[in-house]
């Protein structure tokens, strides 16, 4: 009797209990599970790593039913878990880094316009400065050439600011000698010349008496004489020309009176502004 | 022919007793996920795309297999829900990639202005 039960009751178990062990599926999801946990979804996307430990608890319980097929598709639902999971996990660390970036732009932004603000307050000081310097110097040129109006002739003409004076208060007669009351005047345009701080050029005019080629020649020797006298007191070199008095060139009416007739003049030609380099202050 | 007419019905009935419906719960939730993820953009990201896709088979394959298998379409309804997840999660992760790589281009381009900035002074 008992030889025949044990081969029954053996057989009814074997069919009786239809647990699988493993499956291809289920083990390549434990293997992802395992990894995922060591990797960014663990500490990023937490709660989504859950959610996929869950289905592959699900599809451990699937073996129970013996169907692989059951066990497979939840295995396939739990890996998609998981890679869901990851996918998440490394959106946190790309978002946070976005952020850190936004953060960064904005902090560039508001230094390159704390930047541009402190450079704009430089230069607005800046020219500022220049203006007050600008408008002192004008102040200075104005009393400047209120000095020299008062012994000379001073007149704005379109050709710059002439001023004129009578050659034989400057040279001995029929010289190219600077008198010393000549050189103090000259030290007063000279004055006048450094704080217009523009271009200036010299013409002496010859005198309507006496010798015309004799007039020309020493004429010529004057202007120079006095650009050299006007850079010797301060004058830059190369804001000022002697102008050679030709003969052909258009002449200036020498002014009326006995002085000028006898001893010519020198006319001293302050340039309108921009054409001597450097600041262009005063009046044209 | 009574005999007939009522078997027929029965084996009729039995037929259709023998499909019933995709579980309503599991098909919304499968569908809304595919909608979420199309939503999304998925179809913008290479990879989010072909998940979308194949969201969009298996739900199909569901309903087709349905009649000879209800309770492996039931199980394809999850798979589909959880492939439309996956798109949905690596949309979201191509529009971070995206979104970083404008900060980042947008950084590299006030660095520059202000070295132009700087260089000019």
């Amino acid at each position: 009797m008992s030889r025949l039960l044990l081969p029954v009751v053996a057989a009814a178990l074997f069919f009786g209990c239809s647990h699988l062990q493993r499956t291809d599926a289920l083990d390549q999801a434990h293997s992802a599970y395992e990894k995922a946990q060591k990797g960014a979804a663990a500490s990023s996307s937490p709660a989504d790593l859950a959610t996929a430990q869950k289905f592959l608890d699900l599809a451990d319980k699937g073996l129970d039913s013996g169907d692989p097929k059951v066990v497979d598709d939840r295995a396939k639902v739990a890996m998609l878990k998981l890679e869901a999971a990851e996918a998440l996990g490394r959106t946190h660390t790309l978002a946070d880094e976005r952020d850190k970036t936004v953060q960064e732009v904005s902090l560039t932004k508001q230094q390159l316009l704390d930047t541009a603000q402190q450079k704009l307050a430089q230069t607005e000081a800046e020219l500022e400065k220049e203006k007050t310097a600008r408008d002192t110097a004008e102040i200075r040129l104005d009393e400047r050439r209120a000095v020299l109006a008062r012994e000379t002739q001073v007149q704005d003409l379109p050709e710059g600011t002439v001023i004129t004076l009578p050659g034989g208060q400057l040279f001995a007669r029929g010289g190219a000698e600077l008198l010393p009351a000549g050189r103090d005047r000259l030290s007063r345009v000279a004055e006048f010349l450094k704080t217009a701080s523009r271009a200036a050029r010299v013409e002496a005019q010859p005198a309507s008496r006496g010798s015309r080629s004799v007039a020309l020649a020493l004429s010529s020797k004057r202007a120079e004489r006095v650009r050299e006298f006007l850079v010797a007191e301060g004058v830059t070199p190369t804001r000022i020309r002697a102008e050679p008095t030709d003969g052909n060139a258009p002449v200036r009416p020498l002014p009326a009176g006995p002085e000028f007739a006898s001893s010519g003049a020198v006319n001293i030609v302050l340039e309108p502004g921009g054409t001597g380099g450097g600041t262009s202050p005063g009046r044209p | 022919m009574r005999r007939w007419t009522a078997a027929a019905l029965v084996a009729f009935g039995s037929a259709c007793a023998s499909a019933p419906p995709l579980p309503a719960e599991r098909l919304s939730q499968a569908e809304s996920e595919v909608r979420a993820a199309q939503e999304i953009g998925a179809e913008r990201a290479p990879q989010a795309k072909l998940y979308l896709q194949a969201a969009r088979d298996t739900l199909a394959a569901a309903k087709e297999t349905n009649k000879e298998d209800p309770e492996g379409a039931a199980r394809k309804l999850d798979i589909a829900r959880a492939q439309a997840e996956l798109a949905n999660a690596l949309a979201r992760e191509q529009m971070a990639k995206n979104e970083l790589n404008t900060a980042r281009a947008q950084l590299e381009a006030l660095k520059n202005s202000g070295q132009a900035a700087g260089d000019a002074r």
